[in-house]
């Protein structure tokens, strides 16, 4: 039989932004899997350093709408350590709030979607109404949905103040979490698309250096929040699960057991919230020079920030989101897969790809484009 | 027969209204089916490059079987049973040759997966009728025979349908619209109505065999029933759904030898 090229991306309905996987395939089985970035570049990191420090930390948000808080949070921490600048211990909890909200509305959108990939369509209704109860959380707490700009260098724009209203969406999406995490386990049908699909080994999750979740489910205990400790994430309790079957099942149950620990990480800062000012600055107008680098834990996986201050602006950022460190590993995934399994492996490492389009480079001779890979 | 035009639209609102209640939404109104489907009457009809004369022809020639289909099916059993199985058929092929008559590596794989699924089915799916034709006529109460009769048709029918989770063939996720990919604006119109009327034709069909009472209300329950099933189960990858109708095939032809040695017992 001869060999087909079957292209998904960049517009399909497996991949929720614009990007090009080529996949060869011999009747319904793969032989040969590559894929090219570059649909959603977006200059971000060259029009920051236009931009006054609070202007930058409102764009750098604007990278992901799924992720935004992780963007801003590694940016004002890294412009943080240059200025040798203090938190307030309230406005770091504050912080470590949006970043578990936020990790619970990404892995919720996710779990929507890799139901969609699985044929599964109640399974993304359920999650994206569950997401809901995440969402007005934020809308209450950032005043946004998405693009939420609570952050400020040296604290927090915005207070968090638990309203009764606040605490009932909170238990609204436990008991809708716990209603879909036994709907997942209970459906052995549903199980059975992902188990011993696109399975990579803990070697060759150190090997393509894979971050979050992904590493996670191939049992690479490998998370920012414990190994450096950022926001307020040591004064809190909760466990980093990990699952050593490195398979497509075992990353989806990564996510489910986080959003759980998320869950526990919000109440605790609902419960125990510390007094105090919210920011150590009145504003932030003139850094020193310097540079600095942070990585936070994305709901991806580590986002990584590498600032050089100017005194007025950024003078050099770069930033390499999870889904980079990630996406190398899926023609290994699916080497010797079927077709069917393209969308459910490609969706299991949660690929953000607004996130992963950094830098591509245009040859004004022949025009050609090329993505470089950083 | 005009009224008869209409029935695909009314089983597609209470298909669309059960997809709404699993997945705990409120659904559209009673006429939304027959707005969506003037309005994809209304758009562009694009023409993708080297598509054959059948490109053009097989959506009409879809929707004239599917017309026919329903009419057959309302004509009670087992006359119908054979006319109707040969229009399913050929509503089969003719999808065949549409998917054919243009190459877009996503129609191709549509088709392949279309043709492995029917060749794989083929024998339960009339088998499981052909089990429910042994037993009509005999003065039996329509509950009983449903619950003896129907699991095996309504599993064989999902397939038949391309329904979840044997919808492999145009699975949205994975070949965008598999056989249906290059179709737009009327000749997609068309087949939709080809496709809903299908599987009303064959929930009559059902409903007919287990006996002449209460046809529509036992093809409504029938149609629910199906269109249950398919928004609760989830996709089958394509290894395991072939595996699975290969095992419909032997409980077709178990279920056939019972109802057969049944009917003469009754004789």
């Amino acid at each position: 039989m001869p060999k087909i090229s079957l292209p998904f991306g960049p517009y399909h309905p497996a991949l929720g932004e614009p990007e090009y996987f080529q996949v060869v395939v011999d009747g319904e089985n793969i032989v040969a899997v590559d894929f090219d970035l570059g649909y959603n570049y977006r200059e971000m990191e060259k029009k920051v350093l236009n931009f006054i420090w609070d202007k930058a930390t409102h764009f750098l948000g604007r990278i992901c709408g799924i992720c935004s808080s992780a963007h801003t949070q590694a940016f004002t921490l890294a412009v943080e350590k240059v200025n040798g600048m203090e938190v307030p211990p309230r406005a770091k909890w504050i912080r470590t709030f949006g970043a578990e909200i936020e990790r619970i509305s990404s892995h919720l959108l996710w779990l929507g979607l890799f139901g969609e990939m699985a044929g599964f369509e109640p399974l993304f209704y359920l999650s994206w109404g569950a997401r809901e109860h995440a969402l007005n959380i934020l809308e209450k707490f950032g005043g946004r949905r998405v693009h939420y700009a609570y952050m400020a260098f040296g604290g927090v724009h915005q207070d968090l103040k638990p309203t009764p209203g606040m605490e009932a969406e909170l238990r609204g999406l436990k008991q809708k979490y716990e209603e879909i995490r036994e709907m997942v386990m209970a459906s052995d049908l549903l199980a059975d698309r992902f188990r011993g699909v696109g399975v990579v080994t803990p070697q060759q999750a150190r090997d393509y250096g894979l971050v979050g979740p992904t590493a996670r489910g191939s049992g690479v205990n490998n998370d920012i929040r414990k190994d450096m400790p950022y926001n307020s994430y040591e004064e809190h309790d909760f466990t980093v699960p990990i699952y050593k079957g490195g398979d497509s099942y075992a990353r989806a149950m990564v996510r489910l057991d986080e959003i759980r620990e998320s869950i526990r990480i919000l109440e605790q800062i609902v419960n125990g919230l510390p007094k105090g000012k919210l920011t150590s600055v009145n504003s932030f107008t003139k850094s020193r020079l310097g540079e600095a680098t942070q990585s936070v834990e994305a709901p991806r996986g580590e986002n990584f920030h590498f600032v050089r201050a100017g005194e007025l602006t950024p003078q050099f950022l770069r930033v390499r989101p999870p889904t980079f460190a990630n996406l190398s590993v899926i023609p290994e995934m699916l080497k010797g897969r079927m077709v069917s399994d393209v969308p459910v492996v490609i969706s299991s490492i949660d690929p953000c790809f607004a996130c992963t389009d950094r830098v591509i480079l245009i040859d004004r001779s022949d025009k050609s484009i090329r993505e470089v890979q950083l | 027969m005009p009224a008869r035009l209409l029935v695909p639209f009314g089983f597609e609102w209470i298909k669309r209204k059960v997809d709404a209640l699993v997945e705990r939404r409120i659904g559209p109104p009673l006429l939304q089916p027959v707005y969506d489907w003037f309005k994809l009457w209304g758009n562009e009809t694009l023409l993708p490059d080297g598509a054959g004369i059948f490109f053009r022809l097989a959506p009409w020639l879809l929707f004239l079987c599917s017309l026919v289909a329903v009419y057959v099916a309302s004509i009670r059993p087992p006359w119908a049973l054979l006319e109707l199985l040969a229009l399913l058929s050929t509503m089969t092929l003719l999808k065949m040759f549409l998917a054919r008559a243009v190459t877009s590596p996503f129609t191709i794989h549509g088709l392949g997966r279309l043709g492995s699924m029917k060749l794989a089915l083929d024998p339960a799916f009339p088998l499981a009728f052909l089990a429910a034709a042994f037993l009509w006529g005999f003065d039996m109460n329509w509950p009983l025979k449903a619950a003896i009769l129907l699991p095996l048709a309504v599993a064989t029918a999902l397939a038949e349908l391309e329904l979840p989770p044997f919808d492999l063939s145009h699975a949205k996720s994975e070949l965008v619209a598999g056989w249906k990919t290059e179709l737009s604006g009327r000749w997609l119109a068309l087949v939709t109505y080809a496709e809903n009327a299908r599987m009303v034709a064959v929930s009559l069909m059902l409903a007919a065999l287990l006996g002449p009472t209460h046809l529509w209300l036992k093809a409504t329950l029938i149609f629910t029933l199906l269109s249950a099933l398919s928004i609760a189960l989830p996709r089958m990858h394509l290894a395991k759904a072939i595996r699975w109708l290969s095992f419909l095939n032997v409980l077709a032809l178990a279920e056939v030898i019972a109802c057969l040695s049944w009917a003469s017992w009754l004789v």
